[in-house]
């Protein structure tokens, strides 16, 4: 299929069908604990 | 897609660009199902995948296809049965005609395009031994 003449533009298409962008579950974090203060 | 394949500067268009393009098909032995492989290159393309090619920045790789069935039609001097005997020396039964959606980096030539990706998306005429049947086949099975 050589016969498509000459070169005209160059373009880029991105298909609206594409995958949804994978959901990365946000790393489970345990909070932190904070010692309880001694009362002064 | 590779995105690195986009400079700066570069519009994205959202979308497919649909072209018409032939395919040689040879129907293996021992009943195994069709093959679909491009009418140059050795390249095989299965059921409902698409195909990645060479970036079509390179000289000229990609996935050829016509813009319009006229272009294709004035390509193969009017019959697409004048494609069979080649498709016959190279092992295959015969050729198929539809479209494609290209999408990726495409180079827009005055009468197709070149592009890295594609999918077929219609099967319109085929010619050559069992020409029915593989329509019927190709329609079926790469088809979604």
């Amino acid at each position: 299929m050589a016969e498509i003449g000459e070169p005209e533009r160059r373009r880029i298409l991105v298909p609206d069908e594409t995958e949804p962008t994978p959901q990365v579950a946000p790393e489970r974090r345990e909070p932190t604990k904070v010692p309880a203060k001694e009362p002064a | 897609m590779n995105f690195l394949d986009i400079k700066a500067g570069d519009d994205v268009e959202v979308g497919t660009q649909i072209a018409f393009r032939f395919w040689r098909y040879v129907f293996p032995n021992h009943d195994a199902p069709l093959r679909l492989l491009s009418y140059v290159s050795p390249l095989r393309w299965r059921p409902k995948t698409p195909v990645e090619a060479t970036s079509p920045d390179f000289e000229q790789q990609g996935i050829h296809g016509f813009k319009t069935m006229e272009d294709l039609l004035f390509a193969v001097r009017g019959d697409p049965s004048n494609l069979i005997t080649r498709s016959k020396i190279t092992g295959c039964d015969g050729v198929v005609v539809g479209s494609v959606a290209l999408w990726g980096v495409v180079w827009e030539h005055s009468r197709g395009y070149r592009a890295q990706f594609a999918k077929p998306t219609s099967f319109s005429s085929a010619h050559g031994e069992g020409n029915v049947r593989a329509l019927t086949e190709l329609q079926t099975r790469f088809l979604q």
